[in-house]
């Protein structure tokens, strides 16, 4: 009986404020267009917080709203049309476990649940037209029903600020950049731009390897394969792309890339399950493709340079697939030192390589232990460019005794791509290339 | 740029007077006038005048804190802490005096090998881990060697990061007086890694060790407002297949 009071109350209190709106000749358009963080924050009287993440629907946001209590994030999300909205309601409303609430106010323009399950804070989801949103709320109902009214009113007052409105939601178009060949079992880079560059897209992180724009998807159907790509612009409009690929046969003996998926090789002396589980003196990795690389704005002409000098320092068949060799930046030295990595396997082989431009390369190569039967083990021999001996002329007049210092290594492991596995015995090979331009006198040297 | 940092790092030790006399067979240190050596390229009257491209410079001082870089699958964002370089103790020092003049013995020519006297070793000592530890750190970086020397054919400096890399730096006057004979890269390194590469591409076996050695010519001072006076430098480097592990020799480092 108290909470129907309540929210009788609480229903009136909205119903006059749209009745006021409506007497204004201010009648709402149909739809949220947008929706800005910190309008939505100052709205609501939120305090601190800022962006947490992707949530199960949306994005979230850590906040505390004075006076209210205790609201500890709001994941929201916008969606092309009431329907969708409504569509997303149902899927989010019925995979919360917990007690539900009954009998909360409710209207035609917005869906309301509040779900409580012991221990955990309760839940109250929220659809208004095209919006929805979840609070994760630690309180009674008469607080979260508050709390609720509190972002009705937010939506209803601030459409220029918090919440615009309009007749339609607009999708940005999408510019996409594929690789030019795809194979079946083969993940392949995809990079989707939107064609305003004021409108950001991005997209959950679970959908590829990095987060943001590109992503890193695997091809398993021959023919035309359809990828549905849930994602957003940086004003919570979320929406899915569909990107269809053509998918060809993996010619026998063509290079394909090697899935990395965390950029690292994480080597074992014996069998193990896990490898951060072992002793920090018998953890043994190599950093391919590490997080803290970035493409440099002008990749291509860094990737253009990546293999004209590859070319000059490595035989013809280990040169990267140019498709597969990525440039980047290292931003922790201000974006002066560029190199590439690429990682790519022919039957029988894997080889990953990583370096420096005009600084230090390393090439690793790997094959199965035991090696099939009339297969030789690569050796550094068969790495280097026939060139590589002769000495070089440097510019001024200078003399090198050679065009780069090689030495290399070998071992025999057990090898994963992830920490837990599956390991492979393999030989490796593991090649370093240093070039002139590391021995200098400049003190401390080109970065 | 951690090498480089390494090089400055002992040749201002060098430089700065640290080389002991030596015995009487072993040729003497280089007891350079100042604690750093600038180069300058083309005829600019001063070294602070030149162009950046141009401002050339081996040693720093005083010694610099190292930068030391967590690096670890795991981590998100890349930590750093900074520490100095210390002497080691009696009996480290003399264990890495032998295994640097081991390298040194395998991979220069014996005219340029110092006398055990002449060596000295520094390792960078980090601070205490700031918190509780993370899960993976980088191992210790290596002690560093150096030592200088004056022989009757030029000066030399030399580095070694233990088990790992060699630097060296040989300078003449430019031009050679009395009809002196140019230093060439051969008579300073051993020429089996001069020519390790082309030893393998001919189906010899894998190096422990590669060579290599520019000849450049550069008027040297030992402070910026000079005087300069021509040399001719060969500048080594050698890196043993021990620097190769599996154990992210990727950058950073």
């Amino acid at each position: 009986m108290k909470h129907a009071n309540r929210a009788a109350r609480w229903t009136l209190g909205v119903g006059v404020l749209l009745l006021a709106g409506v007497a204004r000749g201010q009648a709402p358009a149909p739809l949220f267009r947008q929706l800005h963080q910190i309008g939505v924050f100052n709205a609501m009287g939120f305090k601190g917080g800022g962006y947490l993440g992707f949530g199960q629907f949306g994005f979230i946001y850590a906040g505390r709203p004075p006076a209210l209590g205790h609201a500890e994030q709001i994941e929201v999300a916008l969606y092309e049309s009431v329907a969708i909205a409504e569509a997303r309601f149902a899927t989010v409303e019925a995979k919360l476990a917990g007690a539900r609430e009954r009998g909360l106010p409710a209207d035609l323009t917005h869906q309301l649940a509040y779900v409580t399950q012991a221990g955990q804070p309760a839940q109250i989801l929220l659809r208004q037209d095209n919006l929805l949103a979840r609070v994760r709320w630690t309180g009674d109902l008469p607080g979260a029903l508050a709390l609720v009214k509190q972002l009705i009113v937010a939506m209803q007052v601030t459409h220029d600020l918090a919440f615009p409105r309009g007749q339609q939601v607009s999708i940005p178009k999408i510019h996409v950049k594929l690789p030019p060949k795809i194979y079946r079992g083969d993940p392949f880079d995809v990079v989707l731009r939107s064609e305003d560059p004021r409108c950001r897209l991005r997209t959950p992180p679970d959908l590829g390897k990095l987060t943001g724009v590109e992503l890193t998807l695997l091809a398993t159907e021959r023919g035309r394969q359809r990828f549905a790509l849930p994602m957003s612009t940086d004003f919570n409009v979320w929406f899915t792309y569909t990107l269809e690929v053509e998918v060809s046969e993996w010619p026998p003996d063509a290079p394909r890339a090697w899935a990395l998926p965390d950029g690292w090789l994480y080597f074992a002396g014996q069998p193990v399950a896990d490898w951060s589980t072992l002793p920090e003196d018998q953890r043994e990795s190599l950093a391919v493709r590490h997080r803290f690389l970035r493409p440099p704005p002008d990749a291509a002409n860094w990737q253009r340079r990546g293999l004209a000098e590859l070319g000059g320092l490595l035989a013809p068949r280990w040169l990267p697939p140019p498709e597969l060799l990525v440039a980047n930046q290292n931003h922790y030295t201000m974006g002066l030192v560029k190199g590439c990595t690429a990682a790519w396997q022919v039957p029988g082989m894997k080889v990953a390589l990583w370096g420096e431009l005009g600084r230090r390369w390393w090439v690793y190569v790997e094959q199965p232990d035991p090696l099939p039967a009339g297969v030789a083990e690569v050796g550094l021999k068969d790495v280097l460019h026939p060139a590589l001996g002769t000495p070089e002329a440097l510019p001024n007049g200078e003399a090198a005794s050679a065009r780069a210092e090689v030495v290399s290594r070998s071992w025999r492991r057990l090898r994963a791509v992830q920490t837990t596995g599956p390991f492979e015995p393999v030989r490796v090979l593991l090649v370093q290339v240093r070039l002139p331009e590391m021995t200098n006198l400049r003190f401390p040297g080109g970065w | 740029m951690g090498q480089l940092q390494a090089v400055g790092v002992a040749l201002v030790l060098v430089a700065s007077g640290w080389a002991q006399a030596p015995p009487a067979e072993r040729p003497a240190s280089w007891d350079a006038a100042s604690g750093s050596l600038f180069f300058l390229a083309s005829e600019q009257k001063t070294w602070e005048a030149a162009d950046t491209p141009d401002r050339e410079w081996l040693l720093t001082e005083p010694i610099s804190p190292r930068l030391f870089v967590l690096l670890n699958p795991q981590a998100t964002t890349m930590a750093m802490r900074r520490g100095q370089y210390e002497g080691l103790a009696e009996a480290d020092h003399a264990a890495a005096v032998e295994r640097t003049l081991a390298r040194w013995r395998a991979w220069l020519q014996p005219a340029f090998v110092p006398a055990a006297e002449q060596v000295r070793v520094i390792r960078h000592n980090p601070p205490p881990w700031p918190g509780p530890k993370p899960p993976l750190l980088p191992p210790p970086r290596p002690p560093l060697a150096y030592a200088s020397l004056q022989t009757p054919r030029a000066n030399v400096l030399l580095l070694h990061r233990l088990d790992s890399e060699s630097w060296f730096y040989a300078e003449q006057p430019d031009p050679l007086p009395g009809g002196g004979r140019p230093l060439l890269a051969e008579e300073l390194v051993r020429p089996e890694l001069l020519a390790a590469q082309r030893a393998v591409l001919a189906g010899g076996p894998t190096p422990a060790a590669a060579a290599f050695v520019r000849t450049l010519t550069r008027r040297r001072a030992f402070d910026p407002q000079g005087p300069f006076a021509p040399v001719r430098i060969l500048l080594g480097h050698v890196l043993s297949a021990d620097s190769l592990a599996l154990r992210a020799p990727g950058y950073p480092s």
